[in-house]
Parts: structure tokens; C-alpha cells; sequence
């Protein structure tokens, strides 16, 4: 139960900072471009501007490292494995070996490598969600999408799917957690027991809090139809996202920094 | 001692930037048979104190002995525990998962690794104690039932395990009024019945005043009043309302009359002794006008 409180992946933390006042839609974009710009880097000189890049934008968003850090912890997993895969399947230069394992220089090097680039890659995009309230993300993604409206894609409706998924996701962790709670009441167990067993137990879980999400879904169509909602057109936003000179600059900064960073390493 | 609590104190996402104190040092003994009351205002801590009595949370600080096991030690079989106490949540029919209702009051029964006999016994009882007759209800699916029969169900299956002491969290929340004293009156039942343990948490002054014999209030994490609810609606209620809870409606009006200068006794709980209270009072007047 503890694990439900803990995840901090995907949580916005406000505050008022540079990188928290940038318009959603330049995070967006600059998260994209280095994101790009990480695949085509292959020098551990240019993952070095990368992640400095990113660490000059955490120090500027005054995010707790902490923060930063707790979010990336479920992914370490990943990360190590896919360390520990590339450095024992990779063929060529042995460097050290213990029976059948063998580490080669080349496994060490493809290894790394990739662990830097699911770093820098998981890091910024926590960085993103972190300074970015899940409305002004959505409203940044509604704008940008909708410059693809004329091949059909309906910018407004993944917006509002978005909005409503994010706003769900609290509220259906405390539901579990209180399902949990009231099913262990009850004498379930779902700690112990081999693999089947485990699944099974998880049965008294997913049924009631699939027949609650339904529910809820059916009860926020009507709430949402009660208010008139009609789907996107001629909807107006509340905030208007406007570009600032700081926008300008800091995204400028950053596209320039990336596309060279790419084109030299 | 059925339950003892022992300077219980509870940090939510302790160390964390959203860390918040829900309870500070709650002290409660509660005996086998006893029948209390549980009343705060919303937040004030009651369903996370009540959570600690079966173990769902560790407390930060102090210590929870039920039937004089400290229950918060390592090796302690919790499932031993969750037995002697059974917590039904609020709106406790949102566990419901079962085909049928029968499998669903069987489900604690099984995890008991009762005999199929026994536990039949144990489903059929349940039943009959909230009411629901076995051949109409048995095989329906619960998720064909109204709000009130899911609820009955749901207390079912808490009832089946045939706890030593029943923790009810709400139980009669968003019901009809019909509904609600129905599951009332089903708990008074158990209680007598069995000599179970009773903790009930309920926002209806009216009837709370009327089911328990001791009244516990608590407001900002701790618990301020532990009387009979005689006492604390007749003397402690200036502070009741200072917490932002209130009287029962005929105590209110007793208040009211008195406050208005009619002499009578405002440690009132129904409707019914408080004619007779009035009555007694009026008579007194009329034998003093008659003396005059």
C-alpha cells in the first residue's frame, strides 16, 4: 500500500520559478528536441552538454533534487538491466570473465551508453511533468496538435482525454487503496501464495474498481452534458497561452544548443 | 481489554513534503461488550484511528493491543487479528465482486479455511441477521441489488468471519432513512446477541445518542470527550459545538427551553423522555400556580 503513496513519476510540484512560468508549449518542444537529439548523439561528449543542459534547467525550475531523484527510482530497474543485457550479450573484446560470463569492452561501452540515454531521457521528461500543471500540459498539447488538424486529428478530444486521464489517476489510486484495504479486512491475502494464487487474489480488486471507473465515467458524461459541453469547437480557454521574450529565448537556447550538439558529436 | 490503544501517533507521508499529523497521541481502552460511539468532525482522524484497530496501518509512535496481543510486532498472524476485528469501510458495498451473494459472504469464511458445512452455516446466519431472505438473495448477483440490500450484503460478509468486535465506519451514509434504521437496528441485534464489541462511527446525533452506552469525541486528532452520551450532550455541549458538532434535535430544543427559562433536565436523548420531561416540568408549574 505504501508503494501507491510513493509515486512521485508524473507528479506536478508548483512553484514559481523560470522553468515553471515557460509556456507548456516550449517545454514541450524542447523536451522533444533533446529527446531527438539523444538519439542521435553517439559520443559521451555530447550526453555531457545533454545532461548538463537538463541539470541547469533543474536547478532553474528550484525543484528539490530529492524530487527529481525519487522519480527516477522505478526506472533504475530498467536501467540496470538493460546495462547488465548489453554488457554480457555483446560481442568482442573480452575484459574480464567469470565462467561462461563474459564482459566485453564493447558491451561496457554499448552499455553505458544506453544508460545514459534512458537517464537523460527519463530525467527530462520527469523534469517536463514536474514544472508543468496537467492543465497547462494538456492546453500546451491541444495547441500543438491542432497545427495537424488539416490530416484529421482531433486535437481537442486527446486534449480532453488527457485531461480527464491525468485528473483520474489520484483518485483511482486511493480507490484501490481503500479496495485493498477493505478486501484484506475481509481475510485476503495478497502477500503470500505462489504466482496464480497472487493473480487470483488481485480478482477482488480489479472487479469493484472496474465497476466504480465505469460508473464514475458514466456519472462525469451526464455532469459534463449537464454543463453543455459539446465537444471542442468554438470552446474558448480560460488562460491564454501567450509566448514571452523569455520563451523566445530560452527555447532559441535550447534548439540551437541541441541541433549542435547532434550535428558535432 | 478488548483494545487498548497506547499514546497512538500517526504522520501521513512522514519526511515527505505533504507530511501531516492525523493523530496525536490517542489513549482509548475499550472493553469486551462494549458498545461506543465514535464522533468528529470531518478529517479529524476517526477512519485512520480506526484503520490502526486491525492493523491496515502501522502507527508511527505508540502501540495497539488487541485482546492483549501488541499486534504492531513482528510474527504476530494478522489474520488472527483481522478476525477478532472486523472493519466494515464506508460505503463498504463498493467491495462487492462476487457471481452471486452467496460466494460473497463465503469469501472471509474461505480465507478461514472453514469446512464447506460450516461455512454454509456461517453464510445463511449472516443473511438472516441483515435481514435478506437465503432463497430469494443466495444466487442473485450483488450488483443487481439497491444501495441499502448491497450495504446489508457488504455488513454480511464482515459478519460471516464473526468477528469479536465490529468497527462500523459509517455504515448508514447516503441510505434512505428506511434503510438506515434497518442496519441500525441489525447492529443493536448483533450486539445483544453475541456480546460483540462495538465501535460505530456515525455523523446522526439522534441515533448515536440512542445506540451507545459511551460516547467518544474527537476533533484534530485526539480524543477530547469519552463519556456517556447523556453527559456530554447535557454539560459538554457548548464545546461539542465549538468543534463543529451538534446536539440531537430534541437535546437542542431542550437547550433552547431552558435557555428560555423553563426548568428542565437537558440531558435528554429521545423524543419520548423529552414529553415526559416537559410534561413533568408543566405539571410542576401548574401545582405551583395551583399552591399560589
Amino acid at each position: 500500500m505504501k508503494v501507491l503513496r510513493n509515486i512521485s513519476f508524473g507528479q506536478y510540484i508548483p512553484h514559481d520559478s523560470l522553468v515553471h512560468n515557460l509556456d507548456p508549449r516550449v517545454k514541450i518542444l524542447s523536451c522533444i528536441t533533446v529527446i531527438i537529439c539523444l538519439f542521435f548523439v553517439d559520443n559521451f561528449w555530447g550526453y555531457l552538454i545533454l545532461g548538463f543542459l537538463i541539470l541547469l534547467s533543474i536547478i532553474f525550475s528550484k525543484v528539490h533534487l530529492k524530487f527529481v531523484f525519487r522519480g527516477l527510482r522505478p526506472i533504475l530497474f530498467i536501467i540496470l538491466f538493460t546495462l547488465i543485457i548489453h554488457l554480457f550479450m555483446t560481442k568482442g573484446e573480452v575484459i574480464f570473465e567469470l565462467g561462461f560470463l563474459k564482459i566485453t569492452y564493447e558491451g561496457l561501452i554499448k552499455g553505458l551508453f544506453i544508460s545514459c540515454r534512458l537517464f537523460i531521457l527519463i530525467l527530462t521528461t520527469s523534469l517536463l511533468t514536474l514544472t508543468t500543471s496537467p492543465i497547462s500540459l494538456t492546453d500546451g498539447t491541444e495547441k500543438l496538435l491542432s497545427a495537424f488538424r488539416f490530416i484529421g486529428i482531433p486535437a481537442h478530444e486527446i486534449a480532453m482525454m488527457m485531461t480527464i486521464a491525468l485528473r483520474f489517476i489520484p483518485t483511482l489510486l486511493e480507490e484501490t487503496e481503500k479496495i485493498m484495504k477493505a478486501q484484506i479486512s475481509r481475510g485476503a491475502d495478497f502477500e503470500s501464495g505462489n504466482i496464480i494464487n497472487r493473480t487470483k487474489s488481485l480478482i477482488p480488486i480489479l472487479i469493484p474498481l472496474f465497476v466504480n471507473a465505469f460508473r464514475r465515467a458514466d456519472d462525469l458524461a451526464i455532469a459534463m452534458e449537464a454543463k453543455c459541453y459539446r465537444g471542442g469547437q468554438g470552446r474558448t480557454h480560460f488562460r491564454k497561452l501567450q509566448i514571452k521574450r523569455n520563451d523566445v529565448l530560452i527555447f532559441t537556447f535550447i534548439i540551437s544548443t541541441t541541433v549542435i550538439t547532434s550535428f558535432i558529436f | 481489554m478488548f483494545i487498548h490503544l497506547e499514546n497512538l501517533c500517526f504522520t501521513y507521508s512522514l519526511n515527505m513534503p505533504f507530511e501531516t499529523e492525523v493523530l496525536r497521541g490517542i489513549n482509548l481502552k475499550i472493553k469486551e461488550g462494549e458498545f461506543v460511539g465514535l464522533i468528529g468532525h470531518t478529517g479529524c482522524g476517526k477512519t485512520t484511528l480506526i484503520q490502526h484497530l486491525n492493523g491496515l496501518i502501522t502507527p508511527t509512535s505508540g502501540n495497539v493491543f488487541i485482546d492483549g496481543q501488541n499486534i504492531n510486532i513482528r510474527g504476530v498472524n494478522m489474520k488472527r487479528i483481522r478476525q477478532k476485528v472486523g472493519l466494515v469501510f464506508q460505503y463498504p458495498e463498493n467491495q462487492l465482486f462476487e457471481e452471486s451473494i452467496y460466494s460473497e459472504i463465503a469469501f472471509g469464511p474461505k480465507k478461514l479455511d472453514l469446512s464447506d458445512e460450516e461455512i454454509d452455516i456461517r453464510v445463511r446466519d449472516a443473511l438472516k441477521t441483515v435481514d435478506l431472505d437465503f432463497d430469494t438473495y443466495a444466487e442473485r448477483s450483488p450488483f443487481s441489488l439497491s444501495g441499502g440490500e448491497m450495504r446489508r450484503v457488504a455488513l454480511a460478509s464482515i459478519l460471516s468471519i464473526r468477528p469479536k468486535a465490529l468497527v462500523l465506519d459509517e455504515p448508514t451514509a447516503n441510505l434512505d432513512p428506511q434503510s438506515r434504521n434497518n442496519i441500525l437496528t441489525e447492529i443493536k441485534e448483533i450486539h445483544k446477541k453475541h456480546g460483540t464489541t462495538v465501535i460505530l462511527i456515525s455523523h446522526n446525533m439522534e441515533k448515536i445518542a440512542e445506540m451507545v452506552d459511551r460516547l467518544l469525541v474527537m476533533h484534530k486528532g485526539q480524543i477530547i470527550m469519552d463519556d456517556s452520551p447523556r453527559n456530554i450532550f447535557e454539560k459538554k455541549y457548548k464545546e461539542l459545538i465549538k468543534v463543529g458538532l451538534g446536539l440531537p434535535q430534541v437535546t437542542k430544543c431542550m437547550h433552547q427551553l431552558k435557555s428560555k427559562g423553563m426548568d428542565v433536565f437537558t440531558g435528554v436523548l429521545t423524543v419520548k423522555d423529552a414529553r415526559n420531561e416537559i410534561l413533568r416540568v408543566c405539571k410542576n408549574k401548574k401545582m405551583a400556580r395551583i399552591v399560589r
